[in-house]
């Protein structure tokens, strides 16, 4: 009796096990959470964008404001509720830290495209230029949480990506 | 009247009417074309060559500085060199709403690939990728800025890049038949660029400006010498302006993007 309770303990404990970590996987590759606008509510984008600035060192931050962000990205000012994107340029392409809150569902899946599209062009023009800039940005990905939609393309996008994460 | 009271009164008349005859005078210089060339020997791996820099002006080309708001309706193409420019006068308004059609590795050559090739590299108008003219086009722009040849000079050499430069611009007035052009000179490199080579340094810059400049000449755009503040005593980029001094040596600080601006403040 002792024998089979102990098994059927471990066999709980196995299967706790594995659906914690399956969790932990979906969290880590999805790049859309199903998190509602009002979760979002409270998260203060200018206070990451400070915390990315002064965590990661960054120097020389020029802000993105709405004019560059339908220039350079084909955003509209109408599909922005909030902003708090800001770019660098020490080496040959910039540092692009792109946060925006969407000002509803529609707004978001076209930041989205947009941002996809950025990407793709930094991609293209760094990948016979810039061997350095095309594998940072190999790596990185547009990030969205509820109505607010990420891109950080940086050497140091891990640490930026895993501040803005934590801030929800 | 007594002979001596006359030949008084005559002497008087005569150097009267020689201070008038002298007082006004055409300064044969006053509207001359001042062409200033200047030679300077650069030292690139132990060997001098000669870099020519060339500027013309005449009272018709000092012209009254402008602000940023001129920029309002005009429209940039480069490079990366100019990606930086782009940014920067984005950033601080220094170019008031001008729009900025650059991307990395972009050239005169290039520009004319069709969007469907997969190693083609092209500007963006709002987030959507298009070719030079079909950017301007959309964007509305009266005048136009370019500034291209550093992705073309070591791949296609000078004859190559001009024909193309020119059949870009031609594309450009087919679809924005009213627009203005102007040619920006390429600016120079860093003695210590990485990617100094025989088809691509500071005196290959030097002739292609100058046969920018002709091409200008030629077709009625405008030439707009902003390579000619950028030289060090030696002919070179002045390294504060260079961002990558030591490495690719082309691109720009932020004391480099004052310099330009405030270049075309002045000559726009």
């Amino acid at each position: 009796m002792k024998k089979i309770i102990a098994a059927l303990l471990i066999l709980v404990c196995f299967m706790c096990l594995f659906a914690c970590t399956d969790k932990e996987e979906a969290n880590n590759n999805t790049t859309n959470q199903a998190l509602k606008p009002a979760d979002t509510e409270n998260v203060n984008l200018a206070e990451i964008k400070e915390s990315i600035i002064a965590d990661c060192a960054v120097e020389g931050a020029m802000d993105i404001d709405a004019y560059m962000l339908l220039n350079l990205y084909g955003i509209e000012e109408a599909d922005v509720k909030e902003n708090a994107s800001f770019t660098t340029m020490d080496g040959v392409f910039p540092d692009e830290i792109i946060m925006i809150k969407a000002s509803s569902e529609d707004a978001v899946e076209r930041i989205i495209a947009k941002l996809e599209n950025r990407l793709e062009a930094v991609l293209e023009q760094s990948k016979n230029y810039d061997a350095e800039n095309f594998a940072i940005a190999q790596k990185c990905k547009v990030l969205t949480k509820g109505d607010v939609v990420a891109l950080f393309v940086s050497a140091q996008h891990e640490q930026m990506q895993e501040i803005f994460l934590s801030a929800f | 009247m007594n002979i001596k009271k006359f030949a008084s009164l005559l002497l008087c008349g005569i150097m009267m009417l020689s201070l008038f005859a002298c007082g006004k005078g055409d300064n044969p210089n006053e509207n001359s074309v001042v062409n200033n060339t200047t030679t300077s020997v650069v030292q690139s791996d132990g060997e001098s060559t000669q870099v020519t820099k060339t500027s013309s002006a005449t009272e018709a080309d000092v012209k009254m500085p402008v602000d940023a708001s001129y920029f309002d309706d005009a429209a940039f193409v480069g490079d990366s060199v100019s990606l930086k420019l782009s940014y920067y006068a984005m950033s601080n308004k220094m170019l008031g709403e001008a729009q900025f059609f650059t991307a990395g590795s972009l050239g005169a050559n290039n520009a004319l690939w069709s969007l469907d090739n997969p190693e083609s590299v092209h500007p963006s108008y709002r987030g959507e990728k298009m070719l030079v003219e079909d950017c301007i086009a959309s964007s509305g722009a009266k005048k136009v800025y370019l500034m291209l040849g550093m992705n073309d000079l070591g791949l296609y050499g000078v004859d190559t890049t001009i024909e193309s430069y020119k059949t870009l611009v031609s594309n450009i007035l087919a679809k924005s038949p009213d627009v203005k052009i102007f040619i920006q000179s390429m600016t120079p490199m860093t003695d210590t660029s990485y990617i100094w080579g025989e088809s691509l340094n500071n005196t290959v810059i030097g002739e292609y400006n100058q046969r920018l400049k002709t091409l200008c000449e030629e077709e009625g755009w405008g030439f707009v010498d902003v390579a000619s503040v950028m030289y060090d005593d030696y002919g070179n980029l002045v390294r504060d302006y260079c961002s990558d001094p030591d490495d690719m040596g082309v691109h720009f600080t932020e004391m480099g993007c004052d310099v330009w601006i405030y270049y075309l403040y002045n000559h726009a």
